[in-house]
């Protein structure tokens, strides 16, 4: 009886032992970003390759995505709509489709399969050539090394890339919607603007602040997690991709749910 | 003279790797042989501070040595360095990158020029060439790495040491330099703690040789003490260091 207690109950152990150790992970994060200042001499590097990394090097594909992806829109919306350019439902959809919800989710993705999937391998590797354990011998935090500058490089990362697809998205729809009808930029503009609500542009930035935090420490999690084969690498990296994916949809359900109760 | 005790410690892998072990390091050098030897880093890292073991401490001057990375414990952690037998030095970092950074941790005070000086002398004690610096690890030969290693561990200026077999990797030349350095260390009063090791000339000058039988410490004494005991299972364990 007892046995089949504890077989019935061993799941509900497993999932709360991980929650345990992930949570008390994050919260060693936001504890190791106090020191991360004033060990800034030896994290400073760390933090500026992830942001060039992250950041910098995205830029293109994340620009090419946005367009298209903005074009496409158009595209379809003008096909559904008659004289759909000079509709304000442009906007509307516009606003909702991308700047609420494709803007931060779309570059979230990309980040995921860019640099999610980095971090892990990378942190994976270090792992099994004990250069995790070398940052231990020398009393330097791992999290507070490897980790924290992580985490901030790609939370602002997706934030600055967040409003750079949404940017780059407008154009594109703009201009394939003035492909097929022509249409002034300064209208576009200012259509644009007095649809766009101050509520849009926070949902957007919170929803990338979040995305990129996820990313980040589920990645790093997942990297962290490898003991002594690189073969676990590559598993540990599809673990983090999956996990990094299922959450940020998680908390874009549970955010978009509360900027439409406020 | 700083001491490091191991109090009850037991620790167990898929082996019992130490089962109640209880001892106290003092300045000098000490062997580990083990009749498990897969396990001996693990023994090693346990002593160090860089594992934590099921039960019993690690204590230098009363202070745990498996310490958080608080600036208080700190201290005990820029006591003690630690050799690693394979990889360790951080692959995405210049080797210059990789020596600063203890460095700059542990004294942040010292200047750039300072430190870099320290690192270019210490270079050629090693016989290691200072173009070096500006390569990434996985550029350089293995026995390099494995000089490196020994650099950047004594830019801290640790006082206890811990080698994991120190002179695999090794070429002649670097094991002669690294017989000297731990010759060196030990007349700097240092605690140097050796595992792995099927060198007998080590061996040989360490002050105490600790062998174990399946985790349990099983008899201490210097390699000709040990050598004269007529113990079955010391005789074929030295015998195989022998037949190696």
């Amino acid at each position: 009886m007892q046995q089949l207690v504890l077989k019935l109950f061993k799941p509900l152990i497993t999932v709360s032992q991980k929650a345990i150790a992930v949570t008390s992970f994050v919260f060693e994060i936001l504890y190791e970003m106090k020191s991360f200042f004033h060990q800034r001499k030896i994290t400073r590097l760390i933090l500026i390759r992830q942001i060039l990394f992250t950041g910098f090097e995205a830029l293109g594909l994340i620009a090419f995505i946005a367009f298209a992806v903005g074009g496409i829109i158009i595209i379809e919306g003008n096909v559904m709509l008659p004289d759909f350019g000079r509709s304000k439902l442009l906007y509307s959809i516009l606003v909702v489709v991308l700047v609420r919800e494709l803007g931060g989710l779309l570059t979230t993705f990309i980040i995921t399969a860019r640099s999610g999937t980095a971090i892990a391998a990378e942190l994976g590797n270090m792992v099994v050539n004990h250069e995790v354990e070398s940052l231990v011998s020398f009393g330097i935090s791992p999290v507070l090394y490897l980790v924290v500058p992580r985490v901030l490089g790609v939370v602002l990362s997706v934030v600055a890339l967040t409003i750079y697809f949404n940017a780059a998205a407008l154009a594109g729809s703009w201009f394939l919607a003035h492909l097929f009808t022509p249409l002034p930029i300064a209208d576009y503009l200012d259509n644009l603007f007095n649809t766009i609500s101050m509520r849009d542009i926070l949902s957007s930035f919170v929803k990338s602040f979040v995305f990129g935090f996820v990313v980040a420490v589920v990645s790093s999690y997942q990297g962290l997690q490898v003991q002594f084969a690189s073969t676990e690498v590559p598993q540990r990296t599809i673990k983090g991709v999956v996990l990094s994916l299922t959450w940020v949809l998680i908390f874009d359900i549970i955010i978009t749910m509360f900027v439409y109760l406020l | 003279m700083k001491k490091l005790e191991a109090q009850n410690i037991s620790l167990t892998t898929r082996i019992p790797v130490l089962t109640n072990f209880s001892y106290s390091f003092e300045k000098g050098i000490y062997g580990i042989l083990t009749d498990q030897p897969g396990e001996n880093s693990n023994l090693l890292k346990v002593l160090a501070g860089l594992l934590e073991p099921a039960a019993g401490s690690v204590t230098l001057e009363g202070k745990n040595v498996f310490t958080s990375f608080d600036k208080s414990e700190r201290v005990v952690r820029k006591e003690i360095g630690f050799v690693f037998q394979l990889g360790g030095l951080l692959a995405n970092l210049s080797i210059m990158e990789n020596l600063l950074l203890p460095f700059d941790f542990h004294f942040p005070e010292i200047p750039l020029e300072e430190k870099k000086e320290r690192i270019n002398l210490m270079l050629h004690s090693f016989a290691l060439k200072e173009e070096i610096l500006n390569h990434r690890p996985a550029s350089l030969s293995v026995s390099v790495r494995k000089a490196l290693l020994f650099v950047r561990m004594l830019l801290v200026e640790p006082t206890i040491i811990f080698y994991d077999n120190p002179f695999m990797n090794c070429t002649l030349q670097l094991k002669n330099i690294l017989m000297e350095l731990i010759l060196t260390q030990r007349e700097k009063n240092c605690l140097q703690i050796f595992s792995d090791c099927t060198d007998t000339k080590l061996l040989g000058i360490a002050g105490r040789i600790l062998v174990f039988k399946s985790g349990v410490l099983y008899m201490t004494g210097t390699l000709d003490e040990l050598k004269a005991t007529g113990d079955d299972f010391i005789h074929d364990l030295i015998s195989n260091l022998y037949d190696e």
